[in-house]
């Protein structure tokens, strides 16, 4: 299929975020690590230089490099069983492997545990190597999901924290003016990629969950900016374009499916061809909708970014069971494809409740491929092939009233 | 025992055929690893009797107290404090987490790399072999770890009456306050749970009942600096185990009529080891019942274990709760000061516990240092990199193990650690 030619910008714009980072200690920037869910437009706003080493690590597995610097870090002592990013991260450290040129030294590491446990363990790994301050937002497990008034203030006295110990350390009053105008660039840049996720709703979709994951860097790392705004107006653009042409992403699109968990990034292109040649679309995924809100009113936005933290990135079952239900409504899927991702306790320790719950719900099944974010080492793609192609027979047997 | 309670445990809902079968490799492997000790204390036999008891005359025990009205509440983790269950007129008790069972079955539920201690916790329940659990009221389950955080929104459904309680993972002024507001939350249900209103005078008891507890067995702890060694670690580690499953009183005296037994052994040089031995300080992931392997083949190997750095050991009886408050915010406060103390894993970042690691190691006389991971476990196992570190470089022979609860790796963990033993002797 014709390739989007808006996704060819990924190259230039992820190069100049990384000559960026690199250049921002010689323009007198503050590097500050941070993960993936975190307010950086306060970053942004106080001229700092946000880092993801997480971003870093999933560049690391997309390039296949996985295997060349994760070893380094077993090397260290960090055990086979730990996440791919973090084993990744550390031993391009050690390695001096990188296919960005490594990452700045930090100044400053921020971290929340909204995401997972083993991040924070990760970022004190990096905090004690570079002998740099670490802020932890810590942020209670949500439950059920349900109002907690003592674990908003918690959270929101933390943020109030921050922002003042941000302007500490860079000698700087937080200009409320800039402030806005980048909390508004971040929200545009979230309602565009809201924009861009609901285009796959279509029928056909002409994008699928593969080129949204390419197309995901700079809204993680570069939401609060120009570029983040730039680059998915120009991409909604061509998509809708292409949408009204009936260009779709996959030729005769026979099945619709979903994707659970983080991509498997050393497979992207190779699935990406895989599910293409059999006519199946990946219409949508829970992982990429986890960037879709995170627009924050310019008056208040320690207690939306509060609420974020407490309430969407840190979701208990029901609230994931629900959200699976509406998508499948919503993109009128034929299929689950769940990834168990051995790196990810978070995503991954209820998958096989999720598929039952789901299929019960909705009717729709299935397949649970068990692999790895970047470790090539813990699965076998062949093996991931059959499955989905197993999968697809019953999809389409089932289609045909032929039962499994 | 089998027939005496088979009643009981059938009224408690086990699978009567699968417990049998626990109960007989339980038995077996108690007598190949404890029995088979030589030179014990004559105090470790009340201990024998409670392993030989754990599933019959202690169940019986709670099922009495329930049927007069008391509420028994498992627990998996020792931040719940058991204060506040025994001045509800509760019974606290440790659930069972520390043995492979039904397996297949946990599998078709968690992931297959999921730490042996929640794998297991799931086993016993969905085995129907635990019948602390099936007697629990209430089971309170503790945000910590991710796996448990995600795991107990499974076993919910699972068991008739999951509590949750969150912690802090940051030890900040603020941290303190979510435990302070956790801890009057989880009084206030264990009043709804039991009718009983917990009042100062309560309280008081229940504090004093467990720092008790804890006094014994810091008594027992400062006892084990002694070479050579008045008492093993394995049978060290089962009085810690049991520490969470038996009446508070009468564990307690156990514990000191041992303690008694054990200073006459010192004066008179009697030890259960050789003058000399190797001796180790263990530190890492918690050892719950019947979790023995890795002291066993530490002492099978010759060297002796001098204290534990774990939930299951002194970092989970270390400190007791301060008791010059008379008020009930001030016990509360005095709780919240003690267990925020917990130099568990999942706070970040965690020097203190380093500091416990040095602290012990020089307190016990450890001539090295064996850090157990369970595989799969992100905190203690990303922790252990440091632990190693540091330790290395003030000179401090470490050894860093990551295993299960299987048998299979039995062989080679025996020659890493006899290695480990000849460089530390």
């Amino acid at each position: 299929m014709e390739p989007i030619k808006s996704l060819k910008q990924i190259k230039r714009v992820t190069t100049e975020y990384f000559t960026a980072a690199h250049m921002a200690p010689q323009n007198n920037k503050k590097v500050v690590y941070c993960n993936v869910f975190t307010p950086v437009e306060m970053l942004y706003a106080l001229d700092m230089f946000p880092v993801y080493p997480e971003n870093h690590a999933a560049i690391v597995g997309a390039r296949k490099m996985a295997t060349e610097v994760a070893p380094a870090a077993e090397g260290m002592g960090y055990s086979m069983d730990l996440c791919s990013y973090a084993r990744c991260d550390l031993g391009s450290i050690k390695a001096g492997i990188s296919p960005t040129w490594g990452l700045p030294k930090p100044d400053l590491i921020l971290v929340s545990n909204c995401q997972c446990g083993t991040l924070t363990k990760w970022f004190e790994v990096l905090s004690r190597m570079y002998s740099v301050p670490m802020i932890l937002i810590d942020v209670p497990h949500s439950d059920d999901g349900s109002h907690d008034e003592a674990a908003e203030k918690y959270v929101r006295s933390q943020l109030v924290d921050l922002l003042e110990y941000l302007e500490r350390m860079t000698s700087t009053k937080l200009d409320k003016d800039k402030f806005k105008e980048t909390i508004r660039l971040s929200g545009q840049a979230s309602d565009l990629w809201t924009r861009m996720l609901e285009l796959g709703m279509k029928r056909p979709a002409p994008i699928t969950v593969f080129d949204q994951f390419i197309a995901m860097f700079p809204m993680v790392s570069q939401r609060g900016t120009h570029t983040a705004v730039d680059f998915y107006s120009e991409l909604i653009a061509e998509l809708e374009e292409r949408s009204a042409n009936g260009i779709s992403a996959v030729k005769d699109e026979k099945f619709r499916l979903f994707w659970d968990n983080l991509p498997i990034w050393p497979e992207l292109g190779r699935l990406s061809t895989f599910l293409s040649d059999r006519n199946a679309a990946l219409v949508t995924s829970i992982y990429t909708w986890a960037w879709s809100k995170l627009a924050v009113s310019e008056d208040d936005p320690l207690t939306d970014w509060t609420n974020q933290y407490l309430y969407t990135f840190n979701l208990n079952f029901k609230s994931r069971l629900d959200n699976y239900v509406d998508l499948a409504r919503n993109f009128q899927l034929d299929g689950f494809l769940y990834h168990s991702n051995r790196s990810c306790k978070w995503i991954s320790q209820d998958v096989q409740e999720i598929r039952n719950a789901v299929t019960r719900e909705t009717g729709i099944p299935g397949v649970i491929i068990e692999a790895d974010q970047n470790d090539t080492r813990q699965y076998a793609v062949e093996t991931l092939e059959k499955q989905i192609d197993n999968f697809l027979d019953m999809l389409e047997n089932l289609r045909h009233g032929i039962k499994n | 025992m089998s027939q005496q309670y088979e009643s009981m445990w059938r009224e408690l809902g086990l699978d009567l055929t699968a417990h049998d079968a626990l109960l007989k490799v339980l038995a077996q492997g108690y007598h190949d690893i404890f029995l088979s000790q030589a030179n014990r204390p004559t105090g470790m036999d009340y201990f024998n009797f409670v392993v030989s008891e754990v599933h019959g005359l202690r169940i019986q025990e709670l099922m009495d107290a329930k049927r007069q009205g008391r509420k028994v509440v498992g627990s998996y983790c020792v931040f719940v404090p058991e204060e506040i269950v025994l001045a509800a007129d509760g019974v606290c008790v440790g659930l069972c987490a520390g043995a492979d069972f039904a397996t297949d079955e946990v599998e078709k539920l968690l992931p297959r790399n999921t730490c042996a201690l929640i794998k297991s916790a799931f086993g016993f329940k969905l085995g129907k072999v635990c019948p602390y659990l099936e007697a629990a009221d209430m089971i309170v389950g503790e945000n910590t770890c991710d796996g448990k955080k995600k795991s107990y929104e499974l076993l919910g459904p699972l068991v008739k009456n999951l509590y949750v309680m969150d912690l802090p993972q940051v030890k900040s002024e603020k941290g303190r306050e979510v435990l302070r507001s956790e801890y009057w939350r989880f009084k206030e249900e264990m009043e709804l749970l039991s009718g009983v209103k917990i009042d100062a005078e309560r309280l008081k008891k229940g504090i004093d009942a467990v720092n008790a507890k804890r006094e014994a067995v810091h008594r027992l702890s400062r006892l084990r600096n002694s070479d050579p060694a008045p008492i093993s670690g394995l049978d060290s580690l089962l009085i810690n185990q049991i520490y969470f499953y038996d009446d508070p009183a009468r564990f307690t005296s156990s514990v000191h009529k041992l303690c008694d037994e054990i200073e006459e052994r010192i004066a008179a040089r009697n030890g259960v080891f050789p003058e000399g031995a190797p001796r180790i300080l263990l530190s890492g992931c918690p050892m719950a019942v019947p979790n023995w392997k890795l002291p066993w083949i530490i002492e099978s190997s010759g060297a002796v274990i001098v204290g534990e750095e774990s939930c299951i050991g002194e970092r989970g009886t270390r400190n007791l709760v301060e008791t010059t408050s008379e008020s009930i915010e001030g016990m509360i406060e005095a709780l919240v000061d003690r267990y925020f103390d917990i130099n568990c894993a999942i706070y970040t970042p965690n020097p203190g516990r380093l500091d416990d690691i040095k602290a012990m190691k020089s307190e016990y006389g450890a001539d090295g240092v064996i850090h157990y991971g369970l595989q799969f476990c992100q905190p203690y196992q990303i922790e252990s990199i440091p632990v190693e570190k540091t330790l290395e470089q003030m000179s401090v022979p470490t050894l860093r193990v990551d295993t299960d609860y299987s048998m299979e790796d039995v062989g080679q963990l025996k020659t890493r650690i006899e290695a480990f033993i000849e460089r530390i002797k």
